[in-house]
């Protein structure tokens, strides 16, 4: 029979219940010295050394596994510490001054490219533009 | 949270679970003497390994051990006298056999008296003290006087011989 398909759950589950069978059929009396003769073989030496042995093996384990994830951690605060010196100073405060050039720049365009357009409008629609709220000879006199 | 040092816990374990253990082994072999070892094997078995034990079901653990320790006795000897697949009739049938179970315990002390009284000095006294009467060790040193050791390696040797006693009788009933 292939138990292979089953996992822990599932052993565990059908355990309880040949368990629970077990009570329900009544428990036979375990003989009374069982417990001594049990107790006794397990403070034998090779017994003591076998269970520290498994114990010191789990407690190794999990110091892997706690040096390793601590190796990450240490590895990732590392690099986040280290990217942000590459970029210096001075490279931030050229880049900000690009950008202001470039903002000034744009805007000096934009109102080279709206006057003409303004006029033109101004003179195919006379009326409108007199009625206009919005007076951009007045803006484009006092620039 | 006081963690239990391993010897105290496996104390534990026995006083709540070795009649159960006890009588899984038992069904499962269906040979009092073979069910006292396994029942032994299995709590050392836990006792070894109780440091990879998650805690959660101690019960099912201790059960799921006591019956891969069945199964590999009858796997090793070639005694499948019970095939795996009837474990699942064992987890889920249930009967009213209180009276007969305790007939059949009757029975079965009745028969192990008997075949102790058939051994010869010092075995006999040896097997009727500890497998009849089911005194400890120490018990036993305390009552003859004998060294311990001594005691111990003639309750191995009546336990062989009574075994062998047990497997003769069965041929001959069939």
């Amino acid at each position: 029979m292939d138990n292979s398909h089953l996992n822990d759950l599932d052993l565990d589950a059908f355990a309880q219940a040949l368990a629970d069978a077990a009570e329900s059929r009544g428990l036979l009396q375990a003989p009374a010295n069982l417990k001594e003769s049990i107790l006794e073989r397990s403070r034998q030496p090779d017994m003591v050394l076998q269970a520290q042995s498994n114990r010191l093996s789990r407690k190794l384990t999990l110091l892997g596994y706690g040096l390793r994830v601590a190796a990450a951690a240490a590895a990732s605060v590392a690099f986040i510490l280290m990217v942000p010196a590459a970029d210096s100073g001075f490279q931030r405060e050229e880049l900000k001054q690009q950008a202001l050039e470039d903002i000034s720049d744009l805007t000096r365009r934009r109102r080279q490219t709206a006057v003409p357009v303004y006029r033109r409008i101004q003179d195919a629609f006379g009326v409108l533009s007199r009625d206009s709220i919005f007076n951009l000879e007045e803006w484009i006199d006092d620039k | 949270m006081r963690r239990t040092s391993p010897d105290k816990q496996l104390e534990l374990w026995i006083d709540r679970y070795q009649n159960l253990i006890y009588s899984i082994c038992f069904q499962m072999t269906r040979d009092s003497f073979e069910a006292q070892d396994l029942t032994q094997e299995t709590f050392l078995s836990a006792y070894r390994r109780c440091a990879f034990f998650d805690g959660a079901n101690e019960k099912a653990w201790l059960c799921r051990i006591a019956a891969n320790k069945c199964l590999d006795y009858l796997k090793a000897a070639g005694r499948r006298q019970i095939p795996t697949e009837e474990l699942f009739f064992l987890a889920s049938g249930k009967s009213d056999e209180e009276p007969e179970r305790q007939y059949t315990q009757q029975e079965t002390k009745q028969e192990l008296y008997q075949c102790c009284m058939k051994l010869k000095p010092p075995y006999r006294d040896a097997a009727l003290d500890y497998f009849y009467r089911e005194m400890t060790i120490r018990e036993m040193a305390e009552k003859t006087g004998e060294n311990p050791k001594t005691l111990q390696t003639r309750v191995y040797r009546a336990r062989a011989l009574l075994r062998n006693l047990y497997r003769k009788e069965d041929l001959l009933n069939g």
